[in-house]
């Protein structure tokens, strides 16, 4: 069955071909979603309402692009909505319990240690995955992509919907970024 | 403490160290998953639309009697048109009975 098929036996609903997608796309969803949420439920969560998503707005799609482009992207959406949903519950959180109106524990998650890490490189990754987290929202996408997916700039590109120029740029400026906050960690590490 | 080279290299050891990354397997029943998560949204769905029809019914109705009542009551009271034009002989008629139909031979 070729890709139109495919999207156009989806289009119509087919259970079977939905089941086909699922199949196909489950294991790049899940790991991209992974590296985004760092938690190995929440990933599981997301990559649902990610091939939910793709169910209900599959007469959306354009074909402009391949279908696991447009996975991609919608994986990264939910990735991204995801966490902030769960930054603003944790302020709100936070407030609540300032003025007492639950009793529920709030504490940071321990560091997330990819299970796909090799065991010499786990405190180490552990270290990178806080970097990562506090580059900007577009850094951290490119150089995930290309990390965690080992995706090529072209396809980065496309997915981000930007020029292969653009994704360079972004790459560079969190390699650099990603430098200067690993410095500054290990500096004072050292320091200690 | 270190030096400014050992500092470097930990850096590039840990920027390298997802590269050999592996790629996890997701759930074998992810798919039996999502149809159980879309048959269950679906159901909410449904009550919730349910649930929002019997609100707007409500309302309705009470909007409805309000209006109901609202002309009742006004249809009861005495137009306060024609007491616009009660000019001073009329108040003295009425105050004196003088324009009682009964009393007028």
């Amino acid at each position: 069955m070729t890709e139109q098929e495919l999207i156009a036996c989806l289009i119509k609903g087919n259970e079977n071909a939905f089941k086909t997608v699922v199949d196909t796309y489950k294991n790049m969803v899940y790991n991209t979603v992974l590296g985004f949420v760092q938690n190995m439920e929440d990933a599981e969560d997301v990559t649902q309402d990610v091939f939910i998503k793709v169910y209900e707005n599959i007469g959306r799609f354009k074909q402009q692009c391949k279908l696991s482009t447009w996975i991609y992207r919608i994986s990264i959406t939910q990735a991204a909505d995801f966490i902030r949903h769960k930054k603003r519950k944790k302020r709100a959180g936070f407030l609540s319990g300032l003025f007492g109106l639950n009793n529920e524990l709030l504490h940071d998650p321990p560091d997330f240690i990819h299970p796909g890490v090799l065991t010499e490189n786990k405190e180490r990754s552990a270290i990178l995955f806080k970097a990562i987290n506090q580059l900007p929202e577009k850094q951290k996408t490119a150089f995930m992509l290309q990390k965690m997916q080992d995706l090529s700039q072209q396809k980065i590109a496309e997915i981000m919907e930007l020029n292969e120029g653009a994704v360079e740029s972004l790459l560079m400026r969190a390699k650099g970024n990603l430098k200067k906050l690993l410095i500054n960690y290990y500096s004072s590490e050292y320091e200690k | 403490m270190k030096n400014k080279q050992d500092i470097e290299n930990e850096v590039q050891q840990t920027l390298n160290s997802v590269d050999s990354l592996q790629q996890l397997e997701a759930n074998a029943f992810l798919h039996a998953k999502i149809a159980n998560r879309m048959v269950s949204k679906q159901a909410l769905t449904r009550i919730t639309y349910n649930k929002l029809m019997v609100r707007l019914a409500a309302v309705l109705c009470l909007f409805i009697c309000i209006n109901g009542i609202s002309f009742y009551v006004l249809k009861q009271k005495p137009n306060t048109a024609n007491t616009k034009n009660y000019t001073g002989a009329d108040a003295f008629a009425n105050a004196y009975g003088l324009n009682n139909s009964l009393n007028s031979y």
